[in-house]
């Protein structure tokens, strides 16, 4: 077992020295504006391509920077997308639903933002396919900063500095909704979490300790109890080193059973129009979990010992309950019983004790990711 | 001056032409490979399709992948071999159903490809082609991939819903009996590698082959219905071996 782990750190100890990718494509060198590449560890997966149309430049991440800390961007010049998206709390907001402007109340819990580049489809119910198209939907939704985007378009023309910084991130001072899309999910993409207690562990810097060990054994195994193999079958949605939803399509949606047939919340349905994705969510990143309380998609569990205790024995059987969570059990499963993972206190312990070795300190402080007009 | 151009063109494509018929057999070979799933004889669609299992049980998949490795073309007369180093496969049916390997050309008319990872990388986790720890594929850090997976939602006359869980990997390092090695016999389609700078291999895999031959499994007979190791994986894996694959 030892001999796996050290042959592992082996390896990325010298995939870790390439720490720098190189992602960019497409991109048309402008004056002034040079073309940047994302900056993220050399383990994170190197395959996805920068949005041709839209690549990573210099003056684009600085304007959406600005965007995203621009409280203009609101009806009433209260609140910015920082407003729900707190730095110190890895971009959420520590509230169950997030409030808009005149005191609006939403019904889903603000997502954390971190690793965007690595996750597909966006909002809880997957209803954005891409970054640019994300990042424009809380600005006129209604329930939160409830300005029509026309409105917001003839706000930064009307700015004295916003003209002049478009022109330099798209070689144009006439502002639109796809430039404001553009230039903000540009600012997103850079929010890299890559340097927690687990990353330095992936590199071979530090070990972690054997609680943490254990707990992240667990995280990434579903249980067998014939093979007498433990888990605590996070890792078949929460994947690999993100430790977040499966790219690909749709296959990062699941239905955690939070509620039986009867209450179950349309989720990713409401896209897909299919009965079957009734109740099915993003599986969101975990990485910072520990500073995103609430959890779920409608924060419904303060702690993570709560989520810890939803998944061991208090899942609700649905018709569309995912098969991983129905078929997995460290004890034999018999029919017509409740399903629990029948996980002791101290792996659950174990587990949460793994989940806090994903808080990225670096992140939280991070001064590229601060608000410019502080 | 029109007229000797044209003279000239002929003269050098028509040495062209005599030079490709016969003296320029190209240095390397490109094999492309590519596979499609067939569920009794169609297509298989992730997609709220269900299928039936040969036992009568009903079957929706939702998932099916696994990793195809150490490639190896041998001339059967001269016991000639060439293997394919470091090439891992991930093949999913919800993404990336084919690739392409080069090798020198030579006359070839057999074909070993393994289902799985060999022990030698198997637990190093080392991340050569596809084996990139992030593809919802190794068991954890320290049991290594899982070579076959295959996960839908599963019934049997009316029972309560379940799902089938078929993770076939090799937990042990000491044994390889998941891993397991598919002949083809190129020879026989007309597939023979020779003198080609390129050609394509279209395999098939019939997913009712995982539970007949020669293993009959019936899932309602088991103690669950999820099979992830011990001797109903074994039963997989021999059947994945025997009967899955063929060449079209």
């Amino acid at each position: 077992m030892q001999y796996a782990i050290l042959n592992y750190l082996g390896c990325l100890s010298v995939c870790a020295m390439s720490w720098a990718c190189s992602t960019g494509e497409g991109e048309k060198p402008a004056p002034n504006n040079l073309v940047l590449t994302l900056q993220h560890p050399d383990y994170f997966p190197n395959d996805i391509p920068m949005p041709a149309d839209n690549p990573l430049t210099e003056k684009g991440v600085e304007l959406g920077r600005m965007l995203f800390y621009e409280k203009q961007l609101s009806a009433d010049g209260s609140i910015s997308c920082a407003s729900c998206h707190q730095q110190s709390k890895a971009f959420t907001d520590g509230l169950q639903f997030s409030k808009g402007v005149n005191g609006a109340s939403g019904d889903k819990n603000a997502m954390s933002l971190a690793n965007l580049h690595w996750t597909s489809r966006f909002f809880w119910d997957g209803r954005a396919k891409t970054l640019e198209e994300q990042a424009l939907e809380p600005i006129s939704d209604i329930r939160e900063m409830n300005l029509e985007i026309g409105e917001a378009v003839d706000r930064l023309q009307a700015d004295k500095d916003y003209p002049e910084q478009f022109e330099l991130a798209f070689e144009t001072d006439q502002i639109s909704p796809e430039l404001i899309g553009k230039a903000i999910a540009q600012f997103m993409r850079t929010l890299i979490s890559g340097d927690s207690k687990f990353d330095q562990w992936i590199k071979g810097e530090i070990e972690l300790s054997s609680t943490e060990q254990a707990g992240m054994e667990l995280f990434f195994t579903h249980p067998d109890p014939s093979l007498q193999i433990r888990g605590g079958n996070c890792g078949d949605c929460h994947l690999g080193f993100l430790t977040s939803g499966d790219r690909n399509g749709l296959l990062g949606f699941h239905n955690n059973g939070l509620d039986n047939d009867d209450n179950l919340n349309q989720g990713l349905a409401s896209v897909t129009g299919k009965n079957s994705d009734r109740g099915k969510f993003k599986a969101p990143t975990l990485r910072n979990i520990a500073l995103t309380a609430p959890y779920m998609h409608d924060g419904r569990f303060e702690t993570l010992e709560e989520v810890l205790d939803h998944y061991n024995e208090h899942i609700q059987i649905n018709s569309n309950l995912d098969i991983l969570i129905l078929e997995a059990s460290n004890e034999p499963i018999k029919p017509r019983e409740d399903i629990k993972l029948h996980l002791s206190p101290s792996e659950k312990e174990a587990i949460i004790a793994f989940l806090h070795t994903l808080t990225d300190e670096k992140f939280i402080t991070n001064p590229k990711f601060s608000d410019p007009f502080k | 001056m029109k007229k000797l151009a044209i003279l000239i063109l002929s003269i050098i494509g028509f040495t062209a032409c005599q030079n490709d018929d016969k003296d320029q057999i190209p240095a390397e070979t490109e094999v492309n490979f590519s596979f499609t799933h067939l569920f009794n004889g169609e297509e298989i669609d992730l997609e709220n399709q269900t299928y039936t299992l040969p036992a009568g049980e009903s079957f929706t998949p939702r998932k099916f992948k696994y990793y195809i490795s150490n490639i190896t073309f041998e001339n059967s007369n001269s016991g000639a071999s060439y293997k394919i180093e470091d090439g891992y496969f991930l093949i999913d049916q919800a993404g990336k159903k084919e690739f392409s390997v080069s090798l020198p050309t030579a006359e070839y008319d057999q074909l070993t490809f393994y289902v799985g990872i060999d022990k030698a990388r198997n637990l190093s986790t080392d991340q050569v082609g596809d084996l990139d720890p992030n593809n919802d594929m190794v068991w954890n850090w320290n049991t290594g991939y899982k070579f076959l997976v295959l996960e839908g939602e599963w019934n049997y006359q009316g029972s309560e819903r379940a799902g089938l869980i078929v993770h076939i990997g090799n937990n042990n390092p000491e044994n390889e009996q998941n891993f397991k090695a598919i002949s083809i016999d190129l020879n026989a389609k007309g597939k023979s590698l020779g003198n080609k700078a390129s050609i394509n291999l279209d395999l098939e895999a019939e997913l009712s082959e995982l539970f007949i031959h020669p293993n009959s499994i019936k899932i309602h007979e088991l103690e669950n219905t999820s099979i992830m190791g011990g001797d109903v994986a074994i039963q997989v894996a021999n059947n994945y071996q025997e009967g899955l694959f063929s060449l079209k």
